[in-house]
């Protein structure tokens, strides 16, 4: 019998029901089962929890009424929240902490303010965005850029928060 | 209808205040305190209250808020933005709501520019139910 949608829409897998066996990606074999943690796991590859929510907030903020902030700013733009979640997806790995999303006169930023560094990446249009970067241990050097089509260095930044 | 006030020049050392909307107070794991986002302060041309000319009508900052509940609101001198290169000009709002204290902040707010005047403005009031989410 099919779930009604209701139950689909809440369903999470169990570890009984989960046919999958071997590294990621490959077919599992007749019987076998794959651990409910490393299915979680593979699981959170694929959607991970920080997507939803930033695709949330992002939608909510594109969502707001003219002068939202009581100094007459506009509502993010739709192309400007949709390529900032390309930006988004672009730079996270596994282990990123989630950043603060937050509303800006003129699009949206997402910020970590963590492990002795300031990251902060503006977008205020597709392709058209900014990072600033600062180590308070001094391993690294600031970065202040406008960015375009280029997400080398907000990758490295990233990498090196999450390293950390 | 509109009301007239006198322009005034704004000296240095005088403060001014900016609201800060919740979502633009983010938690910092680096000190473990609340800091207004730097996305606060890039407007081109930024609004704010002057708040000398506040006091000198009798008013505190719950004047800057009064319409805003839930809002924070810091305070930074007009020295701090001078020292990267922004115009600080009084521009009264003489149409309803007006707005006699009325200035802005004008000028590009690079990354650079708008963290040194979050890195300059200090929390004149922080909403109590933003602080017990962190």
């Amino acid at each position: 019998m099919a779930a009604s949608p209701a139950i689909a829409l809440h369903y999470r897998p169990t570890e009984v029901d989960v046919p999958l066996a071997g590294p990621f990606g490959t077919r599992a074999a007749s019987g076998e089962t794959l651990a409910f943690s490393r299915f979680r796991s593979y699981e959170e590859t694929v959607a991970p929890e920080w997507h939803q929510e930033a695709l949330a907030k992002i939608v909510s903020f594109i969502k707001r009424s003219r002068n939202w902030d009581g100094y007459g700013s506009l509502p993010l733009r739709h192309d400007t929240g949709m390529f900032a979640l390309q930006v988004l997806m672009a730079v996270m790995q596994p282990r990123t902490p989630m950043p603060s999303i937050v509303p800006s006169p003129s699009g949206v930023q997402f910020e970590w303010h963590e492990k002795g560094v300031d990251l902060e990446l503006h977008v205020t249009g597709p392709y058209e965005w900014e990072i600033w970067f600062e180590d308070h241990t001094g391993q690294c050097a600031s970065v202040s850029e406008e960015l375009s089509s280029n997400f080398a260095s907000a990758r490295e930044a990233v990498s090196i928060l999450t390293k950390r | 209808m509109s009301a007239n006030f006198a322009v005034r020049a704004i000296d240095d050392a005088m403060e001014l205040y900016r609201r800060v909307h919740p979502d633009q107070v983010v938690p910092d794991k680096n000190t473990g305190q609340l800091r207004p986002s730097s996305a606060a302060f890039k407007d081109p041309s930024m609004s704010v209250d002057v708040a000398d000319f506040m006091r000198d009508d009798g008013f505190d900052w719950s004047w800057s808020l009064r319409n805003y509940s839930g809002w924070s609101l810091v305070g930074l001198t007009a020295a701090h933005a001078r020292a990267k290169q922004q115009e600080v000009q009084h521009t009264p709002i003489t149409t309803d709501p007006t707005n006699p204290y009325h200035a802005e902040v004008i000028g590009k707010k690079t990354p650079g520019t708008a963290n040194h005047l979050r890195d300059s403005s200090a929390w004149v009031h922080v909403e109590p139910k933003i602080v017990n989410k962190i």
